[in-house]
């Protein structure tokens, strides 16, 4: 977890409780003046960010002003040269500040043991500096304008402040979703519009997505998976085996749960952002969770790695080699550690298998015309695989992650463990997730045809079990990428 | 409308259309945020009148204290809180109860409490029956005649303050009330320095282990609705997230609680006045009586880093400190945390006496009094 983050303003906070009300009444009534609502709202997500660190807000300026330059360079040139250049500019200005910020140490420390191993000395100093909350995510987002703009798909934009606004836009700054500039920038034209239905509906997704994270995630965290994998040594295999699907269900409605917000957030303002989760769990493949976690990055990761590195297109052994770099690079993204080069390195493996296993018999795994049975045994095996990756991800280090899987599949005798609470939340977190999607949408639209009172009830109700919950502030895990 | 139009039709359906996608719609939206927070409001508001009705103040945080350089806060003077169930006076001075003379009067033997809230009497129902108030009439009305036949009569200064350590009670002591020529002090520091000494220890934990941080926070502290709520679930809590709290508090800790109790003691013998300590006792001591977490709740609230296994442990460890001095230094010990029962009987709360528990506490603290048979010190009459 970055240090600093509890002076974050964070989705859960009190902070924010206030922040965000404020933001919405003066951007309603800004509404009109499209200038000014678009100024209000960059001060807005400059404030929101500064609220955890003022001089860190630098560095989105730094990259704003960086690719805005470059952009209106690439756009403005019509040699390929020159456009390659400038954008190997603004890759090394971006992903300069990422190395140094978030792999530096890392690396260096590595490149230690080795040399260490070797016999040999590295002096190079380690800096103590902080890592910038939602560096990844922003540096991601702006890099996608730049190369859009470099490959022609997209126009430099003219206004500064327009694209101030798409690199900081305070819902989706410090945790996603990754917003591409064709998506966000035509948002921005016009004016404003605020209909009744997209602002309950945002309204409605906010409190979900507040639910997931305060009562789901965050119960899940403090009763089970937080002692499971502190010492993993002292349970039995079935306390391991709960303590695996309450971590897959805890990053789960975590991050899902901040995206909710994040677009509900958004929705409420005006803006449509893209949805970055769609009930992973029911995935029949890896290949298949891969297209419903994390949507944004992974789509990232298609559009401007893997596709660039030849994609599916070549022999099987060049699309395994593409594979592994794009997930052990997206394993990287997630943090500097050798746990997460591992857990990507396993989905990379898992879906060149999963290529492979095409390649030779012709079946596609994830045909929605598959029996039931097969449906849904492709799902529970996908689903383990899945989770039991997460416990890579989970392990604070190799000898805990050892310790884990050495009890787990060793079968170590010992009784379940867990509260009360942790096990209802673990059942409510798969009925959510497992039940027919239209079960949700009726439960918002009942919600939505509640008159305003007991709208109202609903909301207090809701803000009052966050209280008692979530007086902590439990950072979101996907601070930390 | 920026379109100027000379079509009043035209004018008149673009307003309209306006009108349907940015303002005539929205209120719903407006209206449901506008009644959570008339919703809240009313609640808030309802337990803040129940509140100033029953206990005479309206919020967590009340009009008791000033703040205090020194000491972080004391409390006002002439400060009245009364309600249909407590009423709290403060005097010119700044201590609970009856106006007192600087100067002591002839006769006058003078004794000091000095402590929490469990001393300053939060949940008793009046000033004359909090264990202060009832110790001294119990004094007064004894007939034991080692005591009465020099005719002396007993005055007790409740100098307690709800949140003070024993180092700030100490300091308050030393710097406020010993002017008032105590010859005896009782001192009863306990649950406050076991709050303080987790949060030193743990607080850097403080999210895993819910302790409020920030904004939320401040929330707490300021919405009796939110505290209430806070409050009343502690006990939930704390079974539920029970694998994330801590069942021991460290040594060193209490070490310094046992060093700063020596000190206060070596301090007031120094300088003529009896010092008598006292352990403390807790409603939730042992299983028989009821359910522990139940009782537990308002200090597993206050020490949201502790198990209700370190609670105990805690409380067991700074009282078994208490007896140590009482012992190596020789002073009187009155060992309430045997003498009075667990349970609901005596307690309002978790740690906070009920009239009951006030009347109990008084009585055995005058017959520890009158036991040690103490003397008027030299600075007084």
């Amino acid at each position: 977890m970055p240090e600093g983050t509890d002076s974050a303003m964070l989705f859960n906070s009190a902070h924010f409780l206030f922040f965000f009300p404020i933001v919405l009444a003066v951007a309603w009534q800004l509404r009109r003046s499209r200038t000014l609502r678009l100024l209000f709202l960059l001060a807005a997500s400059y404030y929101f960010y500064m609220s955890w660190n003022a001089v860190y807000a630098g560095l989105i300026l730094g990259s704003t002003v960086l690719d805005y330059f470059v952009a209106q360079r690439i756009g403005a040139s019509t040699h390929p040269g020159v456009r390659r250049r400038w954008l190997f500019v603004s890759l090394a200005g971006n992903l300069g500040v990422l190395f140094g910020f978030k792999y530096y140490n890392f690396f260096l420390e590595s490149f230690r043991e080795v040399f260490g191993a070797l016999g040999m000395g590295c002096d190079l100093p380690q800096h103590h500096l902080l890592l910038p909350v939602g560096i990844s995510f922003y540096t991601f987002q702006t890099l996608s304008y730049t190369i859009d703009v470099y490959r022609g798909e997209l126009a430099p934009t003219r206004s500064f402040f327009k694209f101030a606004l798409f690199v900081s836009f305070f819902p989706q700054l410090v945790a996603g979703p990754i917003v591409r500039a064709s998506h966000f920038m035509p948002q921005l034209e016009g004016e404003a519009r605020y209909d009744d239905a997209p602002v309950e509906r945002g309204l409605v997704q906010m409190l979900g997505g507040l639910c997931k994270k305060i009562c789901v995630a965050d119960v899940l965290g403090v009763t089970i998976v937080d002692p499971v994998f502190a010492h993993p040594s002292a349970f039995g295999s079935t306390a391991l085996v709960v303590g695996m699907y309450a971590y897959a269900f805890q990053i789960y409605y975590d991050f899902c749960g901040y995206s909710d917000v994040a677009i509900g957030a958004a929705r409420m303002l005006g803006f449509d952002l893209p949805i970055n989760f769609d009930r992973p769990y029911l995935a029949t493949s890896v290949r298949n969770f891969w297209r419903r976690w994390h949507i944004s990055l992974s789509t990232w990761l298609r559009d401007y790695l893997y596709v660039p590195l030849g994609g599916g297109h070549g022999s099987p052994f060049k699309t395994a080699r593409n594979l592994a770099i794009v997930m052990i690079l997206g394993g990287l993204w997630h943090g500097a550690a050798w746990a997460f080069v591992l857990w990507g390195t396993l989905h990379g493996m898992l879906l060149g298998l999963g290529r492979l296993f095409h390649h030779v018999t012709g079946i596609d795994a994830d045909r929605s015309d598959q029996p039931l049975v097969s449906r849904v045994a492709r799902r529970v095996v996908t689903f383990h695989v899945v989770a039991l990756c997460f416990v890579v991800f989970r392990a604070p280090n190799m000898e805990t992650l050892w310790h884990y899987f050495g009890r787990l599949l060793a079968l170590a005798p010992g009784a379940p463990y867990g509260s009360p609470l942790g096990y209802l939340m673990l059942i409510i977190a798969a009925a959510i997730e497992w039940c027919p999607r239209e079960w949700g949408g009726r439960v918002a639209s009942c919600y939505l045809r509640l008159p305003s009172p007991a709208q109202a009830c609903v909301i207090s109700g809701c803000l009052l079990v966050f209280a008692v919950l979530g007086g902590s502030n439990t950072p979101f895990i996907y601070f930390q990428f | 409308m920026t379109i100027a139009t000379v079509q009043p039709g035209v004018h008149e359906l673009t307003e309209k259309s306006d009108a349907r996608h940015g303002t005539e719609r929205f209120p719903k939206t407006v209206r449901t945020l506008l009644w959570t927070l008339v919703l809240l409001s009313a609640l808030e508001g309802g337990l803040r009148m129940r509140s100033w009705i029953r206990h005479g103040a309206s919020g967590p945080v009340s009009d008791l204290y000033v703040d205090d350089a020194r000491l972080g806060r004391r409390l006002r003077p002439e400060a009245l809180i009364e309600g249909t169930t407590r009423k709290v006076r403060i005097d010119s001075f700044g201590f609970r109860g009856p106006e007192i003379s600087l100067i002591k009067p002839p006769g006058t033997l003078r004794i000091a409490t000095i402590g929490d809230s469990t001393t300053f009497g939060m949940e008793a129902s009046s000033d004359d029956a909090t264990w202060v108030r009832r110790m001294e009439a119990f004094l007064n009305a004894n007939d034991d005649p080692s005591l009465s036949d020099r005719g002396r009569r007993f005055e007790a200064i409740n100098a307690a303050i709800p949140g003070f350590t024993l180092e700030t009670a100490g300091l308050h002591f030393f710097n406020d009330v010993e002017r008032f020529s105590p010859d005896v002090v009782v001192v009863t520091a306990l649950a406050t320095d076991i709050a303080a000494h987790s949060r030193r220890q743990f607080g850097g934990q403080a999210r895993k282990l819910g302790t409020t941080t920030g904004m939320s926070r401040w929330l707490g502290e300021h919405s009796l609705l939110v505290n209430l709520l806070r409050q009343n679930t502690a006990a939930f809590r704390a079974r539920q997230f029970a694998a994330v709290r801590h069942d021991r508090l460290d040594d060193e800790g209490v070490a310094r609680y046992r060093q700063a109790l020596e000190q206060l003691v070596d301090r007031c013998v120094a300088r003529g006045i009896q010092p008598i300590l006292s352990t403390w006792a807790r409603a939730f001591r042992g299983a028989s009586h009821g359910d522990q977490y139940t009782l537990a709740t308002t200090a597993l609230a206050n020490n949201p880093a502790l198990s209700l296994k370190g609670l105990n442990d805690a409380f067991d460890r700074y009282n078994e400190a208490i007896r140590e001095v009482a012992q190596e230094k020789g002073v009187v010990l009155v060992d309430l945390d045997r003498l009075v029962p667990a349970g609901e009987k005596y307690f309002a709360d978790a740690i906070h006496l009920n009239d009951a528990g006030h009347a109990l506490v008084g009585r055995l603290m005058a017959e520890a009094i009158i036991k040690s048979r103490p003397s008027v010190g030299a600075g007084g009459d």
